[in-house]
């Protein structure tokens, strides 16, 4: 059981590193703007949910032999908090973008021009 | 509205005909460049009354608005991007058909925006015009530049628009142009 557990955080971590490797990869091939302020806030989030994850497999290697309770708690639940702070603020942002970058409106506005024009 | 010059309009006739999505790079040089540009907008939103995207590096949206209108054409039917504005004024915020980008430098941003507004018009004729790509290898380096113009062409493709990019034709360097007259399905020089 312990095992699997190990193997599952450590399979985790790997699988968020390489996620913050990717975010990382992608930002260094955007200009500075919208896109890459949002994907600046993506890797925060993110980043945070790494640590709150190599915390736990850490707490799970560890507590294979020694058990750590109390205090080693914290910093999961600092981690997960601020996970969720930044997953607010990406929020906003792409509703942000969303409202600048959406073109939604004035392509329906045009398509009734155009349909108006025909009849 | 203004006359369209008989060589830009019998050159996009005889390579246009009857294609509803083509790429064609218009090059001019900077004393014809306010009247091709005006002409080219007559032909699409006057002759052609097709929608589209207006990508402006050189003028500001009220101007272009005011050129528009005084030539009697719906701008109602232009999403404009406009990469000037806010170098001279600062934050602007988005007004109804028109996207302020920072500036031409932030060429991301840019083909985010441009991507939205030509999938925002879902009919069959749309047009997506660039003004200018010499102007953004002012803000750009010359392979960036290409790199982006080559992106934009093969998504002008899969958008099946008419897009026109213009730009204007400089004395001596024409790396650029020669990199980019490839991908475009044909080039008018407007001399």
């Amino acid at each position: 059981m312990g095992i699997s557990i190990t193997i599952i955080s450590i399979t985790t971590v790997v699988f968020g590193i390489a996620a913050l490797v990717i975010s990382s990869r992608a930002r260094k091939r955007l200009t500075p703007g919208a896109l890459r302020s949002y994907i600046d806030n993506f890797s925060v989030c993110l980043a945070f949910i790494v640590l709150f994850t190599i915390w736990q497999a850490i707490r799970s290697l560890i507590g294979s032999n020694i058990r750590v309770t109390g205090l080693a708690e914290y910093p999961e639940y600092i981690f997960i908090i601020f996970a969720y702070i930044s997953f607010i603020i990406t929020s906003y942002r792409v509703l942000m973008i969303s409202k600048e970058y959406g073109f939604k409106e004035d392509g329906i506005r045009i398509e009734e021009i155009i349909k108006s024009r025909k009849k | 509205m203004t006359r369209m010059s008989p060589t830009l309009r019998d050159n996009l006739k005889k390579e246009v005909k009857d294609l509803t999505d083509y790429v064609s790079l218009l090059v001019v040089n900077a004393k014809n460049y306010q009247k091709s540009r005006v002409d080219i907008l007559n032909y699409l939103l006057g002759t052609k009354k097709i929608p589209g995207v207006y990508i402006t590096l050189n003028k500001p949206y009220d101007i272009l608005i005011r050129e528009l209108s005084s030539n009697k054409h719906d701008t109602n039917l232009v999403i404009f991007i406009d990469c000037i504005t806010m170098l001279k004024a600062g934050k602007m915020a988005r007004v109804q058909n028109c996207l302020f980008i920072g500036t031409p430098e932030k060429l991301s941003d840019m083909f985010v925006a441009i991507d939205q507004a030509v999938n925002s018009i879902s009919l069959n004729e749309r047009f997506v015009f660039l003004d200018s790509l010499n102007t953004m290898s002012m803000f750009n380096s010359g392979d960036i530049v290409a790199r982006f113009t080559h992106q934009l062409v093969a998504r002008m493709r899969n958008w099946k628009v008419a897009g026109i990019i213009m730009t204007i034709q400089k004395e001596k360097d024409d790396t650029l142009l020669n990199e980019i007259t490839p991908f475009c399905d044909f080039r008018i020089d407007l001399k």
